[in-house]
């Protein structure tokens, strides 16, 4: 079931319940065990992918260096964002990954802002 | 069927071989507390009230899960356990909204009750008031979640025994919640057939029937034992 998932998301980006519906149909499994699997794991979206993609690293050195000021700051602006733990880049924390790109956290610095 | 020798608080035990050890303690008149476990659903092991000592093993085991063996040697109430599960009831109050005062279990509430087979009387644990959902979309029935306990009761009895399967369990860590169809109002799922099984067995007032108030809740946690003996040796309870 979990590649099933998969295959769903690749193709539209986040698992739509019209699809899970379908998919529990052609596996003849309950609907609500499909979305028990399909909740259960970050991996899966259940919800479209905003326009823009946005990480805050909560990780130690980001925290500490004010990873809550910019998501605060962000919540401000009303951007949708996801948190992660450490991403490796503690060096310039606090960061942020935009569309797949590393970003050092100066919220004005944000391409929307 | 072998018949297994076991010792249970220095008594001596005999049990079927293919017993559990939460069923040795209860064949020998003795009783641990559990709310997970219900007669006439597959044991989870997900409360872990019923944990006891067994002499050689490393650690706890959950009795309702574990099989017996001959020459087992069990306790079922020593100061260690007496604490954890203290520990274990508190967490589930700390965990949900529980206000008994006005709970339709009230009374008849099995969460209640092992709080005071086990003693406690207050939460060593902060609450955390989680903000959580009241769907009352069925026709019939109200699912509170704030009073849920998460002990996959009302999953198991729709699943084995009205083998319609309308709930399971959802997301994970704090927001873990019992969900019904694609996570969607109860009222909103054909596959329920309205037979109030999960209502019966819920073991706290989080599944009730909507004419129930503050401790009208009349649960049947026995039904699901009495279905299946129903079925599978045609022996039936009529009442
Ligand atoms: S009322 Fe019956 S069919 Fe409906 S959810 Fe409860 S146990 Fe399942
Ligand atoms: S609704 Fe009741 S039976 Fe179902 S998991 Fe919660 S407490 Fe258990
Ligand atoms: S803590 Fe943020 S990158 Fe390490
Ligand atoms: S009754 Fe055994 S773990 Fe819940």
């Amino acid at each position: 079931m979990i590649e099933r998932l998969h295959s769903v998301q690749l193709l539209h980006g986040y698992l739509p319940r019209q699809e899970l519906q379908q998919l529990a149909i052609s596996m003849a499994r309950p609907l609500s065990e499909v979305m028990g699997v399909a909740s259960f794991y970050h991996l899966f979206r259940l919800d479209p992918p905003p326009p823009h993609r946005c990480v805050v690293c909560r990780g130690t050195a980001c925290f500490v260096r004010g990873a809550e000021r910019l998501e605060a700051a962000l919540r401000q602006r009303g951007v949708a964002f996801e948190t992660t733990s450490c991403m490796g880049a503690c060096g310039q924390a606090p960061v942020l990954v935009v569309d797949g790109a590393l970003a050092m956290g100066q919220p004005e610095a944000l391409p929307w802002a | 069927m072998t018949t297994l020798q076991l010792q249970i608080n220095g008594r001596a035990v005999s049990a079927a071989g293919d017993a559990t050890v939460l069923e040795a303690i209860r064949s020998a008149g003795l009783q641990v507390p559990t709310l997970c476990h219900l007669d006439g659903l597959t044991p989870v092991g997900a409360c872990r009230l019923c944990l006891v000592v067994i002499e050689g093993h490393p650690k706890l085991e959950p009795a309702c899960v574990t099989a017996v063996a001959d020459g087992m040697v069990v306790h079922t109430h020593t100061p260690e356990l007496d604490t954890y599960r203290r520990m274990a009831v508190e967490l589930f109050f700390a965990e949900g909204n529980h206000v008994c005062a006005v709970c339709v279990a009230n009374g008849a509430c099995e969460l209640q009750a092992v709080a005071v087979e086990v003693g406690m009387d207050h939460s060593r644990f902060p609450y955390q008031y989680p903000r959580r959902q009241v769907d009352a979309s069925h026709p019939l029935f109200s699912l509170d979640h704030h009073r849920c306990i998460l002990c996959t009761r009302c999953v198991r009895v729709c699943d084995e025994i009205e083998a319609v399967h309308v709930w399971d369990v959802g997301y994970r860590g704090s927001s873990c919640s019992i969900i019904a169809g694609l996570d969607q109002p109860w009222g909103e799922v054909a596959a329920c057939t309205n037979c109030g099984k999960c209502v019966d067995v819920c073991p706290t007032g989080a599944l009730f029937r909507k004419e129930d108030g503050s401790g009208e809740k009349q649960p049947h946690p026995e039904r699901a034992h009495q279905l299946v003996e129903a079925r599978t040796e045609h022996h039936w309870h009529n009442q």
